[in-house]
């Protein structure tokens, strides 16, 4: 394992109480890349996502098994602390969802938790989070007012902003922009390419074409079916360069999903 | 609104800038391709030619560069225009490329004879046109400009008929006494001239296609042809034809 | 495409008979006339009611203004009082919300966030749910052996104290039911943004899901309050006095809450069995008298709602924005 790696998982599998949900997964995940996940409904690309920040741990009778290892760390580790794991590893979801506060107050929240007391260092990283979203020309004049007054490709780049004001290292990022238009689309890729050098970003999306864009790396997950329950399992088909993925991929699987030939 | 789409927007404008570099690069050659078949220059036939072989890779580099653009950006519209019209213009400018090796070679085994003067004059003529030629289709390539396309037809019919009178002079100047091995290649060597401006003709159409969406029309009526007086410039054509 | 113009308007009439004809939908029609009928006259009883009660207690507030509201019991009604009764509701609905509403939010928040689920939290919940059901006067009887008899050493036996606790525990079970629908009812986008940037869950319950549950959370106190200070039965068990109580002006606060006391429903229902004489001076009979006691109960219930209802219209519009 290279210096380079920020996440390394090793046969990480889930289970929802006595189900599989996605098995055998091992992956590296590089320092300031974009990693994208892809793969069909159902293949478990979430749900390996939100073990990178032990989201899971919200969901009752989710367990993980195998190791999720953080700059070398076993997250899973029953001495690490969950929410200083989310501190370090943002995470902006598929549904907008900015706090019923003002602009101000969703951003300053995290750094309030935090420990940032002082109005004038709040104010400094407010504004440099909403900068750093390309959202600090269209709010400055009304960081007052609700973060649910602001259009749904505005309200995610403020989720962007709020996630990022805590200075995390990792940006996981669910589907983000499933529900938006193509602009607003656009105008988040735009900003996941500009955050590239001070963050490394794991996107789940069930937009291929979106993966190639902006992707440097791409993880492709299918579903098996297990014989015995009739049920889907999750499983990673092939991890490679975006490029080869797209052009050229080693598996006959990511062939047929990448071109549209199965969904 | 602001721009979208930055990075990939650059990578498209990155490609067309290494492909006009590329072609700076040919048609830089020109000249001095010229100058070998004059003087026999030996030595910097020898660097032409072993250079043609970074040309080539350049070339295949751009249009990784290409295939890659295709399939990890998905443009459509201008954009997919602009890289196929890119991909093709490479190959133009590539065979452009070896057509100047080929003027070094023929220098090479045209080496020891003495060439008639206004044979010379020809060939000196013939490298200015098509360096000419390929100067406007860089330009075309770098502006996207439909209208240099049009003009590099007309330079084109000159160097057609530079090319006609060269072989009539050829014919007529030695009747009798007529070295083949260098009439062969004084044959080829004007051809090579000629081949290389209906490369920079042909970027010119793609540029065209580009820009418009349309693929030039071969079915309409030639352009009018050229004609030279006895020094090799071109006559002020009787009637224009549309 | 040659059509003949007869065909054309044939077509078009046709499709203009089957756009605008088609069956009217009676049943519909009815069901909608139905609900308006029942939703109509469940307001006209209660109107009825409300008329009538205030209808009748107006001469009282006419003939006697503030004066009923300050004197004590008696057996005139042209002395008798409410203010005993207005102090042992005000201080029964001091007992539920220093003791129910912390501890039954507290419990709903518990059982909604913090406790995962299994099957000894669904019995709990489902045990929750038939304490709700449960008939006041089995309260009452849970007061009277337990805090009359059983703590009268704390309590001072047939006092304010016992009813306050008594009925603290009857309302505690809608108070945790509400709150945990409240919880329940709170998005899981909004906790998962929570935790997102690293909130602990006492910092996301706390920050986010309380804020939000606050108007659900709120009107269950409303309706808790308002079932307090109307439950009679529970009241009589622990022997809240009718007719007549004589209250020493020295007596300790201490004292009047270990004391004998009344409350607001206890009043109605004693005055509701009094002989229906007209007062001497005033001409007022109980009858009237008791309607006025109706409507300072419902004032009561009104004021001590209102804070919540300011509350709850605030923590809405704070969601709405």
């Amino acid at each position: 394992m290279t210096d380079d790696n920020v996440f390394t998982t090793r046969e990480l599998e889930v289970y929802y109480g006595a189900f599989r949900a996605v098995r055998e997964v091992n992956l590296d995940i590089r320092r300031g890349e974009i990693t994208a996940f892809i793969g069909p409904s159902g293949c478990g690309k979430s749900t390996v996502l939100r073990c990178f920040n032990r989201m899971n741990d919200l969901i009752p009778g989710a367990k993980v098994g195998g190791k999720v290892e953080y700059h070398g760390i076993d997250l899973y580790d029953e001495q690490v602390n969950a929410v200083e794991v989310r501190r370090r590893i943002g995470m902006v979801f598929q549904k907008a969802n900015p706090f019923p506060k003002s602009i101000y107050d969703n951003v300053a929240y995290g750094p309030r938790l935090a420990g940032v007391k002082k109005r004038d260092e709040l104010d400094q990283v407010v504004e440099s989070a909403l900068r750093g979203a390309a959202l600090w020309d269209d709010v400055k004049d009304r960081l007052k007012e609700s973060g649910l007054g602001l259009s749904g490709g505005q309200q995610q780049r403020l989720c962007i902003a709020r996630a990022t004001a805590v200075e995390p290292e990792v940006l996981l990022m669910d589907e983000p922009c499933s529900a938006l238009d193509p602009i607003a689309t656009a105008r988040i890729e735009d900003l996941m390419q500009e955050m590239k050098d001070r963050y490394t970003i794991i996107i789940v999306t069930h937009n291929m074409q979106q993966a190639a864009r902006v992707s440097d790396r791409t993880a492709f997950f299918s579903t098996e079916v297990n014989p015995e329950s009739d049920r889907r399992t999750g499983v990673l088909v092939e991890y490679d360069l975006t490029k080869k993925m797209f052009s050229n991929p080693g598996d006959e699987r990511t062939e047929a999903y990448v071109t549209g030939r199965f969904g | 609104m602001d721009e979208l789409r930055r990075s990939y927007h650059h990578e498209l404008d990155k490609a067309r800038a290494d492909l006009a570099v590329l072609a700076a690069k040919v048609a830089e050659l020109i000249p001095q391709a010229t100058q070998v078949l004059l003087d026999g220059d030996l030595v910097r036939a020898e660097a032409i030619i072993s250079g043609d072989a970074d040309i080539d890779a350049s070339a295949v580099e751009i249009e990784e560069h290409c295939i890659e653009i295709l399939a990890l950006q998905a443009p459509v519209a201008g954009e997919l225009r602009q890289v196929l019209a890119l991909m093709k213009m490479i190959a133009e400018v590539e065979r452009s490329g070896d057509l100047v090796a080929n003027l070094c070679k023929a220098a090479r085994r045209m080496y020891g004879h003495e060439l008639d003067p206004r044979i010379r004059g020809i060939i000196a003529r013939m490298g200015q046109q098509a360096q000419a030629l390929y100067a406007t289709a860089i330009e075309a390539i770098q502006s996207n400009d439909a209208s240099k396309a049009a003009a590099l037809d007309d330079m084109d019919a000159y160097l057609d008929a530079l090319q006609k009178q060269f072989i009539a002079i050829m014919i007529e100047s030695k009747n009798g006494d007529v070295d083949l091995q260098l009439a062969v290649q004084l044959a080829m060597v004007a051809r090579f001239y000629e081949r290389i401006g209906d490369h920079a003709v042909n970027v010119g159409e793609r540029v065209m296609y580009t820009v418009t969406g349309k693929v030039p029309d071969h079915s309409k009526p030639k352009r009018p042809k050229v004609q030279l007086d006895e020094a090799g410039n071109p006559l002020p054509s009787a009637t224009q034809e549309p | 495409m040659a059509v003949s113009a007869s065909t054309v308007a044939s077509t078009r009439s046709a499709v203009e008979a089957a756009l605008t004809g088609g069956r009217r939908d009676v049943k519909g029609i009815v069901f909608a006339m139905l609900l308006v009928l029942c939703m109509l006259a469940s307001l006209l009883m209660l109107t009825v009611l409300l008329w009538d009660v205030v209808a009748q207690a107006l001469p009282v507030f006419q003939k006697r203004s503030t004066g009923f509201l300050t004197n004590e019991l008696a057996s005139s009604p042209d002395k008798a009082g409410v203010s005993q009764g207005i102090w042992g509701s005000l201080v029964i609905a001091a007992f539920v919300v220093v003791l129910a509403f912390p501890v039954g939010i507290a419990a709903g928040v518990y059982l909604e966030e913090y406790a995962t689920p299994s099957r000894l939290t669904r019995f709990i919940q489902l045990n929750i749910r038939n304490l709700a059901g449960v008939p006041s006067v089995v309260y009452g009887i849970l007061g009277l052996v337990v805090f009359v008899k059983g703590f009268d050493g704390v309590t001072g036996g047939r006092s304010v104290i016992s009813a306050g606790v008594t009925l603290a525990i009857l309302v505690l079970p809608i108070i945790i039911i509400t709150t945990a629908e409240s919880v329940r009812a709170v998005p899981s986008g909004l906790r998962e943004a929570g935790y997102g940037v690293g909130a602990t869950r006492w910092e996301a319950t706390r920050d986010h899901v309380l804020p939000y549950a606050a108007p659900g959370i709120l009107t269950g106190t409303m309706l808790a309050v308002a079932r307090a200070l109307g439950e009679a039965a529970p009241l009589l068990l622990i022997g809240a006095i009718t007719g007549r109580l004589a209250t020493a002006s020295d007596q300790g606060l201490l004292d009047q809450l270990r004391g004998k006391f009344t409350a607001m429903p206890v009043v109605i229902y004693g005055w509701a069995n009094e002989v229906n004489r007209p007062g001497k001076k005033t001409g007022l009979t109980f009858e009237q008298l008791n309607s006025a006691a109706i409507v300072v109960l419902l004032g009561l219930v009104l004021v001590l709602n209102i804070a919540a209802i300011v509350l709850r219209n605030r923590f809405e519009r704070k969601r709405q924005s």
